[in-house]
């Protein structure tokens, strides 16, 4: 028993020996999560106060209120426009070019009408979509103002503020970080005997070829933890908060993830063995999951097509059951989710010494 | 020419006895395709579950409008339930992050003037989702105070005209940077991964030095990249087709030169990576993040450029002005919504074909100067 152990941490040091080495192991996990979260929060993330165009033909007392209305037309999100041009030939050439997406025009019989024009460079039904609510809430205020027994929404939210979207995506971003990083770095570093012909010294080993899968899978779980230092700093660039208690509870989930992550990875790279057939499906699998289960908007929101496909695919319960603890939306993690993914990690270790040990059994080719 | 062809064949003849790379090359693409897909219609239709405690004609009939809002897109509302208790219950289970409730006395105080009012609950973990349920409920409230007989006749009137004759689908906004998101993938990594083969299984000094010169080299590699990539732009078709209605039909010979463009250029990038990293460990990340950049740069050019204004979102879209693909997504969208073309399509395509081709250039000459051989080679 002493000496499997000490066979293991003989392979996790070299291991580590090997990312220290070879640093690219550890940047391009860091890169794919960094790039991802920065690219989608400057974009997702800058469209909460639209840039508009309002020209006041009119001009009177009641226009004014009108772009008063428009101005302070607020939401969770803050505000949801900013005039940011007024003069109505400017106005159009800037539609045109599509450089904005509303202008709002009070016509000089504004009074008599009671109508506004609005002209949209209508891009895309999500866009217009987002323009022509916004429009209907300040109508609804407008109206609100002369007319006070409309019928009315009152908002009753969980928290007095909002979570930012930006901050959502960087809390999901960081987790993402950890579960691509254990599984990539494992997975690569267990691919560097293959890549580089040592297979058969580890197939050769008197204690069998598990040890070489679950030195892997440790390696890529400690390590994961550095490979997310990066996206970490983003997301708090992007306005992530975590205090350190809601920390340590999503850690609970997140963890043992980590670790089930690692597992996975080492059996993908068991049956893939070369990095040109391994990285592809776990970058491109974990972007997937980051995008579409969870990370990026939570499952509870998304079409159905979308639910359903989620029911079975694991990292969707990762960011599902950490995202509310991350954010302060539960107070700890539920003992049946604790156990789920602790049994997981469990599993994926397992199956992650079984591939390695039956890995350690077929032909080796390529001149060993 | 001939070696060339060779190449292609030899590289063919490898997929075929060891398709395994091939199949993972097809489907890691049409895999993020398809999960990005299914999200599309996310800001579409927001799930909600109505507790109606008031079960009168006016909460039936707010219901009824919620039902009824709708884009081209799809339905404004999931309504998931209308049932009080089973409406808590998904609430409280966290399956729902929104739940109106239409109090007991709302139709009363309808008819009576007294201020109605529901109540919408909010798991606000997301603003962004916040936003959403908010300005549908706006909606649903105008639309509901309309068909009120005490609604005064006096209030605001929205005339809307439009700069295009329709508004694009976003299933067809973003199917279409996801196709050409497939072609470019599919161009840097079949060709990258490809040329870095050749060093990893230790044959690429017999390449660089043979007689037949490096553009047999690259040729080769494209033809045989070029074949496997159609198999991959193919089956993203099909997905998109099946999870968003996708209308392929419409695409004609202009979207494919764009697709052909689009796949030159991801091609003369992954040359270039394949040649300079010469292995699959950094390449595979590097041409995943230079793929996935583009679709979420230049895929959302157009829709960017409206809110650009201050900001890194401003110095992000100044960006796409680098990069001449962007113009090439909305050839394909506009074509697919019959819309007259945008402009600046002939320049984009040019710019895009004069840049694959310095990095095809480049490549080339890296071939020239760099003949280390390492690893027994």
């Amino acid at each position: 028993m002493l000496t499997h152990l000490h066979a293991l941490a003989a392979v996790f040091a070299r291991n580590l020996r090997i990312a220290w080495r070879r640093p690219e192991l550890l940047v391009q996990t860091m890169a794919v999560p960094v790039v991802v979260l920065a690219l989608a929060s400057v974009i997702f993330g800058a469209n909460d106060a639209w840039p508009i165009a309002v020209v006041d033909e009119a001009e009177t007392a009641h226009s004014r209120q009108f772009v008063e209305t428009v101005t302070e037309t607020r939401g969770p999100t803050g505000s949801y426009f900013r005039i940011v041009e007024t003069e109505a030939d400017a106005a159009a050439e800037l539609l045109h070019a599509g450089r904005l997406q509303l202008v709002v025009t009070v016509p000089a019989d504004f009074s008599e009408t009671g109508a506004v024009e609005i002209a949209t460079y209508n891009i895309n039904s999500d866009a217009m979509k987002n323009v022509r609510l916004r429009v209907t809430t300040t109508a609804n205020a407008f109206d609100g103002a002369t007319n006070a027994h409309q019928v009315a929404a009152i908002i009753d939210r969980v928290k007095p503020v909002d979570v930012p979207r930006t901050a959502f995506m960087g809390g999901s971003a960081v987790i993402l970080a950890l579960l691509l990083g254990a599984a990539m770095i494992a997975a690569n570093l267990y691919a560097v005997d293959s890549e580089h012909r040592t297979e058969k010294e580890i197939a050769l080993t008197p204690l069998g070829s598990y040890v070489a899968g679950l030195g892997a899978a440790a390696a890529g779980f400690v390590l994961a933890a550095v490979a997310a230092i990066p996206t970490a700093l983003v997301a708090l660039a992007f306005g992530t908060r975590v205090g350190m208690q809601e920390l340590l509870l999503a850690a609970a989930i997140v963890l043992p993830a980590t670790a089930a992550a690692a597992g996975v990875g080492v059996v993908v790279a068991a049956y893939l063995r070369t990095h040109r057939m391994i990285q592809p499906a776990l970058i491109m699998a974990a972007l997937g999951s980051y995008f579409a289960s969870g990370g990026f908007i939570s499952v509870s929101a998304l079409p159905p097509l979308a639910r359903a496909i989620n029911t079975w695919w694991p990292p969707s319960y990762v960011f599902e059951w950490s995202n509310p603890l991350l954010h302060g939306f539960a107070d700890r993690p539920g003992l049946t989710e604790v156990a789920a993914v602790v049994g997981a990690a469990v599993v994926a270790m397992a199956l992650a010494a079984l591939a390695a040990q039956r890995a350690g059994h077929r032909t080796i080719n390529h001149g060993q | 020419m001939h070696a060339a062809l060779a190449l292609a064949k030899k590289d063919l003849l490898v997929s075929f006895r060891a398709p395994l790379f091939v199949i993972i090359s097809i489907v890691v693409p049409v895999a993020f395709t398809f999960l990005y897909a299914i999200v599309v219609h996310v800001s579409t239709t927001a799930t909600i579950a109505i507790a109606d405690e008031d079960q009168t004609p006016h909460s039936a009939d707010f219901i009824a409008v919620m039902s009824q809002m709708h884009n081209s897109d799809g339905d404004y509302y999931e309504i998931l339930t209308s049932d009080p208790d089973q409406a808590r219950d998904m609430y409280e289970g966290a399956d729902v992050g929104a739940m109106l409730v239409i109090p007991e006395g709302f139709g009363r105080s309808v008819d009576e003037g007294e201020d109605p009012a529901v109540t919408l609950s909010l798991v606000n973990i997301n603003a962004d989702g916040t936003k959403n349920q908010h300005l549908r409920i706006e909606e649903a409230l105008r639309q509901f105070q309309q068909t009120l007989p005490s609604t005064p006749p006096d209030r605001l009137a929205i005339l809307e005209s439009t700069e295009l004759e329709r508004d694009i689908p976003v299933s067809v906004y973003l199917g279409s940077a996801l196709l050409l998101f497939a072609a470019l993938y599919a161009g840097i990594v079949s060709v990258g991964v490809s040329i870095a083969r050749e060093w990893e299984e230790r044959t690429a000094k017999a390449l660089v030095l043979s007689p037949s010169g490096h553009a047999s080299l690259v040729a080769g590699k494209w033809a045989a990249a070029a074949i496997m990539s159609v198999v991959t732009i193919a089956v993203t078709l099909a997905a998109l087709g099946w999870v968003l209605g996708y209308p392929w039909h419409m695409l004609s010979w202009r979207s494919a030169g764009v697709l052909a463009i689009v796949w030159i250029y991801g091609a003369a990038l992954g040359t270039l990576l394949g040649v300079k990293l010469r292995r699959a460990l950094p390449l595979v990340p590097v041409a995943v993040l230079i793929a996935v950049a583009h679709f979420l740069v230049s895929g959302y050019e157009s829709y960017i450029r409206g809110f650009a204004h201050g900001g890194g979102v401003e110095l992000l879209w100044a960006s796409t002005h680098w990069i001449p693909l962007a113009p090439l997504f909305d050839v394909v969208r506009f074509e697919v919504t019959s819309l007259p073309q945008p402009e600046g399509a002939i320049v984009a395509a040019l710019g895009s074909l004069l840049l694959a081709a310095a990095a095809v250039s480049f490549a080339v000459w890296k071939l020239t100067k760099a003949l280390r051989f390492t690893q027994g080679q």
